[in-house]
Formats: C-alpha cells, structure tokens, sequence
C-alpha cells in the first residue's frame, strides 16, 4: 500500500506543480535577466518606490499640519489616507519580494550581501527584528540562502510596519489630540522608507549577480531572447 | 475488449514514434524515444505471436521498461539543468540522493528470486522508485524556472500519472489475485492508450 500512496502523491506533485509551469512566463523571466537591461531597471524602482511614499509623506504632512490647527477631523482623515497608500504600497513590495526570491534562484551565484542594518529603524519592532535577523544571517551558509532570507527579513519587516501605521491610525481615530499615534506613524513611515531603500538594494545585488551569467553556454532558446524591452513581472502586476 | 484496446495502444506509440521523429523532438528525450520503440516492438511480437508472451518475456519487456524509466529522469535532469553551471551541481546532488535511496529501497523490498508470481511484492516500489526520481526533475524544472521544451514537459506530465496507475494495476494483482487480470488489464489499457493519446497529440503540435 505504501509504494501506491506514495506514488500518487508524486502524480498529484507533478500534475500540480508542472502542470501549473508557464514556460513563457519563465521565458520572459530569463529574458529580463539576460538583457542587461536589469540594471538600468534599478534606477527606475527606485523612483517608483519612491512615488508610493512620497504621496503617503505628503499627506502625514498635511495631516500634522491639520492637528496644529486644531482640526482633528480632518488630521485623522488624512492619516487614514495615508494608511491606505502604504497599505497598498505593501502588497506591490511583497508581489516585488517573491519575484526577487524567483530570480535568485536563477541566478548562477549570489554576491554576498550584508544584513538589513537595524540602526536605520525607529521602530522597536523593526530594530529587534532586524537585530535577530542579523545574528541569523551569520548563520546561514550560502550566499544564495542568505540572499533569500534578507528578502524574507525584508517582508516580514514590512508587515509590521503596516500593522503598525493600523494600531496609530485606530489610536489616532480614538484619540485624536494625542501626539503619540502621530509619532509612531511617523516612525512607521520612516522604517517603511527605510525597508524601501533595503529592497532596491536586494534587487541591485540579485542584478550584479544575474548579469555575471554566461549567456554563451546556455541553450540555444535563452542565447537568443529578443532584445525587445520588457518590463519584470512585478511592474507589469502593479500596472494591472 | 482488451485486445482492441491493445491494438489501439500500439497504434498510439506509432503515431508518437512517427510525430517525435517527424517534428526532431525525439532527441529532447532519447530514453522516451527507446521506450516507445521498444514498447511498439514487444507490442508488435505480442500481438504477432501471443504464445511467446511468457512470465519470463514479461520480466525482460519489464525489466527493459523499468531501466528506461530511471535512464528517462536522468537524461532529463542533464538534458534540462547541464547548462545551468549554478544549479547543476546542486540537481546532481538532489537526483542521485534521489536515485541512491529508490535504489537503496528496491534492493531493500526486492526478493532473491524474481519470481513473476510475485510480482505485486516488489514491481510497485521500482515503479514508485523512479516515479518519484521524474518528480523531482519536475519540482527543480519548476523550482529554478528551467524553460523545458514543452514536449520534455508533456512526457513527466504524461508518465507519472500514467505510471500511477500502473503502480494500483500491479497492487490490485497481488490484491485480488490473477483471477481478476481481464478487468485490471482493461482498466490499464485505458490509461495507456489515454496518455499514448496525449503524448501522440504533444509530439505532432507545433512548438513556438
């Protein structure tokens, strides 16, 4: 009975996984990476990431601003918007991360990568976090894994933020005189920027790694992707 | 019944044959093109001489397919992750820890004596043994983002389910003894000529 089941959960392994495998998809992929366009891409995430948090910047400004006049309202209005942006902002970072963590593994050798730095963080839980991560860094043994766990780092890092700007927001909306929700948030802000800067990083280093691949001895399918532009997958989801 | 169902397969592995030679698909997998061929030839003395289908010559035409099956996901792994000088060093590892333990486990299950009236007792580990040697080609195709040519992907995608059902047909056997052997043969006739369709189909489309 043991060889049946065992052998039925590979066919539903293959027909699931493989099944699933879009070649042109991976096609596309490679063809980013091969292009040497990559790392004129990392320039334009950037400023794109940069976009996202400047309108949230903007709009905790305008929300401070209203709290000095006294219009309370309309201070946690904006600051809920500004929640809003960054929430929205987050999911596009986490779709950017798992693509990162795909091209990682495409790569032929990772470039060693230093650990998420804690001291650019204002947030306790962002600093710990990152103070963790950095014992554990040291810990895992190849480049390519520890590449991997900074995007994982990365990600988590972000999720507290956003968990955080949510807790100031509902304090802000309980008790909208107070400066405390508006610090916090504006720690939140600083440590999601902060994450921002970390992830263009990941991405420049996975792009020094991914242009050091020998097109030449690779099949013949992948030596000869067009040079057409394309745009990575994370950017093409964003726009959708 | 299953002598219909029979000539039908053997009409599938043709019509595979001729398109995978016709469309040069044959060289993706030179072990899937063996298999093929020599299943057509055993189906062709089959059918010509039913007499000299023995319990021996089923353990040859057996013992062929199963050394096939384990040639297929090696020359698939190197076909697939050779030119990936990152990676390959790594699927080396993973395939022959793979093939060292089915190995291990069929030398473990496997009688002295290969006896084809005990044939239930160890064929479904060989066949497991190498089904799961396809899975993990499958699992690091996907897992390192290999652009396979779709016909490479068809023939994991087309074996291993069909391979399954192999695996229960040889299971039941030794389940509901040999008194059942005309349903289980119906019942694996249908799987094969199912994927042989598949496969038949997969080796004449057009490939971009």
């Amino acid at each position: 009975m043991i060889p049946v089941i065992l052998a039925a959960v590979a066919a539903l392994v293959v027909v699931l996984v493989l099944g699933r495998f879009d070649r042109q998809r991976a096609l596309k992929r490679w063809d980013f990476v091969l292009s040497g366009r990559a790392l004129d891409a990392t320039d334009a995430l950037r400023d794109r990431l940069e976009q996202d948090t400047e309108i949230a910047g903007h709009t905790y400004d305008l929300a401070l601003a209203r709290k000095a006049s006294l219009s309370y309202d309309e201070a946690v209005r904006l600051l809920a918007i500004a929640a809003d942006t960054i929430e929205e902002a987050a999911e596009d970072r986490h779709r950017r991360l798992r693509a990162l963590s795909v091209y990682a593994r495409m790569a032929e050798a990772i470039v060693p990568v230093s650990p998420v730095r804690p001291s650019q963080f204002k947030l306790a839980e962002t600093k710990s976090l990152t103070q963790i991560a950095g014992w554990l860094h040291e810990m895992v043994s190849s480049y390519e894994e520890r590449f991997r766990f900074r995007l994982t780092v990365i990600g988590f890092g972000i999720r507290l933020v956003v968990r955080s700007m949510r807790g100031s927001r509902s304090r802000a909306a309980s008790a909208p005189a107070h400066a405390e929700p508006y610090r916090t948030f504006g720690d939140s802000l600083h440590d999601f920027k902060a994450l921002d800067h970390e992830q263009v990083e990941s991405f420049r280093q996975l792009m020094l790694s991914a242009a050091a691949i020998e097109r030449e001895g690779l099949p013949e399918g992948l030596r000869t992707l067009s040079r057409e532009p394309v745009e990575d997958e994370s950017q093409e989801k964003s726009k959708k | 019944m299953h002598r219909a169902l029979a000539f039908l397969g053997l009409g599938l592995m043709f019509v595979v044959l001729a398109g995978i030679l016709s469309r040069g698909k044959a060289r993706q997998c030179i072990a899937f093109s063996a298999y093929m061929a020599v299943a057509a030839a055993f189906g062709c003395v089959i059918m010509a001489f039913p007499r000299s289908y023995t319990p021996g010559m089923f353990m040859v035409k057996q013992g062929i397919y199963d050394s096939l099956l384990f040639v297929m996901a090696i020359e698939l792994s190197y076909k697939a992750f050779s030119a990936f000088r990152g990676v390959a060093g790594r699927v080396r590892a993973i395939l022959a820890t793979a093939v060292i333990a089915s190995t291990t486990a069929i030398l473990v299950l496997t009688p002295r004596s290969l006896d084809y009236s005990h044939l239930a007792s160890f064929q479904p580990g060989i066949t497991t043994g190498g089904i799961w040697c396809l899975t993990f080609v499958a699992l690091l195709i996907v897992w390192y983002q290999i652009p396979v040519p779709p016909f490479t992907r068809s023939i994991i995608l087309g074996a291993v389910p069909y391979f399954v059902i192999f695996v229960v047909y040889i299971d039941l056997i030794g389940r509901l003894g040999w008194s059942a052997i005309n349903g289980l043969n119906i019942f694996n006739a249908v799987a094969y000529d199912t994927v042989a369709g598949y496969w038949a189909y997969a080796a004449w489309r057009k490939d971009s």
